[in-house]
């Protein structure tokens, strides 16, 4: 069995606790390493969960922290759905967006509208993460469109946030 | 208080470095009570611990100097730059980036485009796509496993 510990001073590396992946030495591998205390952060999971958000609403996520913490966030639209599992997600993102398509013959407006698109996530406070459905049609020519439910997935970390508020 | 740590042989897992989640006895928990433990080389779905998704420091973490866990550069547009991390986990990395500045009305759909590529053991190529100067933050990951994202 290979060395796959070591609580001391590595050749490479110095003094530190060091872990190596199943059948490497822990001593000389040159492969990354299942622990690494030389690590500028690592992830460790402290909260997780699911919800739905219908369109215009917001959900909100509580992990009572007391600070701003790492979290990833991954969502879809109903039609990604199968049975209940997301076939595939987005990274959190979001916009607005005014269109308007005028004749310019006539010098008239003939076209507009304004939609909003994706999911908005940020720290509402530091015990809670909230998500904002920014689906919408307001006004204008899609006046009759119905904005879209969302699903999401959220991981919380113990780590303090250091993406700036973006997420993994 | 529960058994939190053990270092030696468990008798679901063999020799290794374990630790419980609070309440839980290390030594006889059921895999998912354990907030670290040394993987034996699982596969299939029983797959629980392939490793800690860590942060490779873009500087210090060796010595007394502190790890920094991200680095920040600025490529103006159709430009590269060289962000640098520790030779910590050799090339078997994956990069994470994230703009600084957002999608803005004026700047439009292109505002904030770029690619990694030439992952070496130090630096990587930092390629800004779009057509406005940007400021990326630079994460580096430890590549738990080399056919899957993470």
């Amino acid at each position: 069995m290979a060395n796959r510990i070591l609580i001391g001073s590595r050749a490479t590396g110095g003094y530190g606790l060091y872990v190596g992946k199943s059948g490497q030495n822990v001593l000389t591998t040159t492969e990354p390493m299942q622990f690494d205390s030389r690590m500028g952060a690592s992830a460790i999971v402290q909260s997780f969960g699911q919800n739905s958000i219908s369109a215009g609403g917001t959900s909100d996520f509580t992990h009572n922290l007391g600070y701003n913490p790492l979290f990833a966030v991954r969502w879809n639209l109903p039609s990604d759905l199968s049975s209940g599992v997301a076939q595939r997600v987005y990274t959190p993102v979001f916009a607005d967006s005014d269109v308007e398509e005028i004749d310019e013959d006539l010098d008239e407006t003939i076209f507009e509208a304004e939609v909003g698109f994706g999911i908005k996530v940020s720290h509402l406070n530091t015990n809670t993460i909230r998500l904002e459905n920014y689906f919408s049609v307001d006004n204008g020519d899609l006046s009759g469109e119905t904005p879209p439910t969302l699903y999401y997935a959220i991981v919380v970390f113990h780590e303090a946030d250091y993406t700036g508020g973006t997420g993994l | 208080m529960a058994n939190r740590v053990l270092a030696g042989n468990r008798a679901s897992g063999g020799y290794g470095l374990y630790v419980s989640r609070p309440g839980n006895n290390v030594l006889n928990c059921a895999n998912d009570k354990l907030m670290f433990n040394t993987n034996s080389g699982e596969s299939g779905t029983s797959f629980f611990s392939a490793g800690h998704f860590q942060v490779v420091p873009s500087a210090g973490g060796t010595g007394g100097t502190a790890p920094t866990v991200s680095s920040s550069t600025v490529v103006s547009a159709g430009s590269t730059a060289s962000p640098s991390y520790q030779n910590f986990a050799s090339n078997k990395l994956m990069l994470w980036g994230a703009p600084i500045t957002g999608f803005t009305a004026s700047s439009g759909a292109t505002a904030a485009f770029f690619t990694y590529s030439s992952i070496g053991t130090t630096s990587v190529t930092l390629s800004n796509t779009s057509a406005a100067s940007i400021t990326v933050t630079n994460l580096s990951f430890n590549l738990l496993d080399t056919s899957a994202l993470f």
